[in-house]
């Protein structure tokens, strides 16, 4: 296995030098971030996903204890919300540590060429903490619901409200990131089209 | 039933956690688009919009020509079949620095409709610069321009005409865009013409449908560069057409919306024919133009919103914006990402499952487009029959969509780094490259071994 991934990767190093000889952009963007990103969730998603999913629990569980709404067991990955009626138990797994979300951001971020090296490094690390917040955000809102309006609310507050809070600040943060930067430094004139074969 | 009901609501809040982001961000909004548009075909029969003139004023249609010669007769051809007097059309085409036999055309066309007016002018080499000479060169009460490489609809410079006179606070129209359905059943070859109805399709319903709904709310983003009617008034008022940018229809309707504070609309009655697409490499490049002119534009106008961290609250140009390029990045990410969950453990059937649902409700969406422009083809008897007989395409759409997804998505990519040895290459031509790369470096490593193998046998 570990002889294949290692093949896998020059092959993969190999493409991303012939598409940058021929100045293939997109194609060297697609193979590139989508190449990373794989490679990350291989190597890198189980030594990180621990930490990260402590590191929520711990965030989230100070926020908990500040509100009083809930409590957090960040060595397990696990908040109790005691609600009026009720006492619920979350787990925080790897879904909910934005780990993925993370590595995918970082996979574009690295091949997106509007930016220099040095702009990259600042923006993956503002980048992160953004995501990391984000997914902080959205369990304490989550907690809340529920510490609110009881145990029925979970399925709405995980599945719906939860998710899009997520995604509205990811999208967000992808608009700074992508949009926002290639507008503003988008160039114009001097184009033109090759005639097809 | 009760039993019947939960179990129907735990099924369908299990499916949300996938479907919800689609859901809420383009079914639901293609939902509303569908109920705005109902509500203005009723409200167009109501105030009778196609009602008769008593007087047709003069008209001047500006036709840019470069290198036209095998379709600018057609294109002639078309106007005068037009139902307009045409003794109020004053026709202005500009070479804009033709190599072809664009000029024996026109002289051919001069004898044979003798009844047109029609002028010739000499421009410097480029659309916008003949398009900007011909505007200080026409004296119609409305300005209509159309390219030189298609044909218009016999109806259609009436009903422009018609909706300018019926509503004088509409000072910009664009017209409806359709690829022509004779040339896609003239085309042979099975895949190309499959191709071409796909776009047929798409066309019909990104004009009847998604830009009629931004006509009907004021947000129209672009005039299409093949057919847009001004008042003579309005454009004059302008800076022209801009000649910086590969969108100069998209600038110049920012223009008219932002200097001006004017309205853009549809006639969504008057309909011009395109040449439909001649392959899947025109598709490629055709749709990395579209998406950097679209950047383009947003650099030269949007600037001070895009700057201001919230600024895409304030403008519906920054949304569009948002949906076509910003959401772009992760449904790219995620499209892979789904295919390494199925090795993360994740279960197959879920996935696949959850594939068919967006599927379907995409789908749903083609349809709801599909039932709208059936209403507004109501008019035009042979291309609703075309369209109808298309039907199946309400299926389909959803991959033909996700192909010109990935063709934007390449425009988005290739416009960042650009400089003036730079060009957009066709998917044949990437691939040859490739190809020929791979090999001159595989035959490099061979040269280099046997080089080797030479000194050790010398040796």
């Amino acid at each position: 296995m570990k002889f294949f991934l290692i093949i896998c990767v020059v092959i993969w190093l190999y493409l991303l030098s012939v598409f940058r000889r021929n100045k293939m952009n997109f194609w060297y963007f697609i193979f590139g971030s989508v190449g990373f990103f794989v490679f990350m969730l291989i190597w890198l998603e189980p030594v990180l996903v621990g930490p990260l999913t402590k590191g929520v629990a711990v965030i989230a569980g100070f926020l908990g204890r500040v509100t009083g709404i809930f409590q957090s067991y960040f060595q397990y990955g696990i908040l109790i919300v005691n609600s009026k009626d009720y006492s619920i138990s979350l787990l925080i797994d790897y879904e909910c540590s934005g780990i993925i979300e993370i590595m995918a951001f970082t996979a574009m971020l690295w091949f997106y060429s509007v930016y220099n090296f040095y702009e990259k490094i600042i923006i993956n690390v503002f980048g992160f903490m953004w995501i990391f917040m984000s997914n902080v955000l959205r369990i304490f809102v989550i907690c809340l619901l529920i510490y609110y309006f009881g145990n029925n609310i979970f399925y709405f507050a995980h599945t719906i409200f939860g998710r899009l809070i997520f995604y509205v600040l990811s999208i967000f943060l992808y608009y700074q990131v992508f949009t926002r930067a290639q507008v503003l430094r988008q160039k114009i004139g001097s184009f033109r089209y090759e005639e097809d074969n | 039933m009760k039993r019947i009901i939960k179990y129907l609501g735990s099924t369908i809040a299990f499916w949300m956690v996938w479907i919800v982001i689609p859901l809420v961000v383009e079914i639901i909004p293609a939902f509303c688009n569908f109920c705005v548009l109902c509500k203005k075909k009723i409200k167009l029969k109501i105030t009778k919009a196609n009602r008769e003139l008593e007087f047709y004023p003069e008209i001047t249609l500006v036709l840019p020509v470069y290198n036209t010669g095998d379709t600018l007769k057609e294109c002639i051809e078309s106007i005068a079949r037009s139902d307009y007097p045409h003794e109020a059309i004053h026709i202005i085409l500009v070479n804009n620095k033709s190599t072809d036999n664009s000029f024996e055309v026109f002289q051919e066309c001069q004898r044979e409709h003798p009844d047109l007016i029609m002028n010739w002018m000499d421009s410097e080499q480029g659309k916008s610069k003949a398009l900007n000479l011909a505007l200080f060169n026409s004296h119609g009460k409305y300005i209509i321009h159309i390219d030189s490489d298609g044909e218009l609809h016999p109806k259609a410079l009436k009903n422009v005409v018609k909706r300018f006179e019926h509503d004088p606070k509409t000072h910009c129209l664009t017209g409806v865009i359709l690829t022509n359905p004779r040339m896609i059943n003239e085309t042979k070859n099975f895949w190309l013409r499959l191709l071409q109805k796909a776009e047929y399709f798409e066309y019909c319903q990104a004009f009847l449908a998604g830009r009629n709904y931004q006509s009907e709310v004021d947000k129209i983003f672009t005039m299409s560069g093949a057919f847009s009617a001004f008042r003579k008034s309005a454009i004059l008022q302008t800076q022209m057409y801009n000649t910086d940018t590969v969108g100069e229809d998209t600038h110049v309707t920012f223009q008219v919306r932002e200097k001006l504070n004017l309205k853009v609309k549809l006639c969504e009655n008057a309909i011009y024919y395109v040449d439909p697409i001649e392959s899947f490499n025109k598709l490629y490049t055709q749709r990395q133009r579209w998406q950097r002119g679209e950047i383009e534009v947003a650099h030269i106008f949007l600037k001070k919103d895009v700057k201001a961290v919230f600024g895409f609250a304030s403008n519906f140009a920054v949304r569009l914006l948002i949906s076509d390029h910003t959401f772009t990045f992760p449904r790219m990410i995620w499209f892979f990402a789904l295919i390494c969950l199925i090795f993360m453990n994740y279960p197959l059937k879920l996935i696949i499952v959850s594939t068919v649902l967006i599927y379907a409700l995409y789908t749903f969406s083609s349809f709801l487009f599909f039932l709208n422009v059936l209403s507004f083809l109501g008019e035009f008897k042979e291309e609703r029959k075309f369209y109808m007989k298309k039907w199946y395409f309400i299926l389909l759409m959803p991959i033909y969509n996700f192909i010109t997804f990935w063709f934007r998505f390449a425009g988005i990519i290739n416009s960042i780094k650009e400089d003036r040895s730079w060009k957009t290459r066709t998917l044949t031509q990437e691939r040859m490259l490739v190809k020929e790369t791979v090999k001159n470096d595989f035959q490099t490593v061979i040269g280099k071994i046997n080089k080797i193998k030479r000194k050790i046998s010398a040796e």
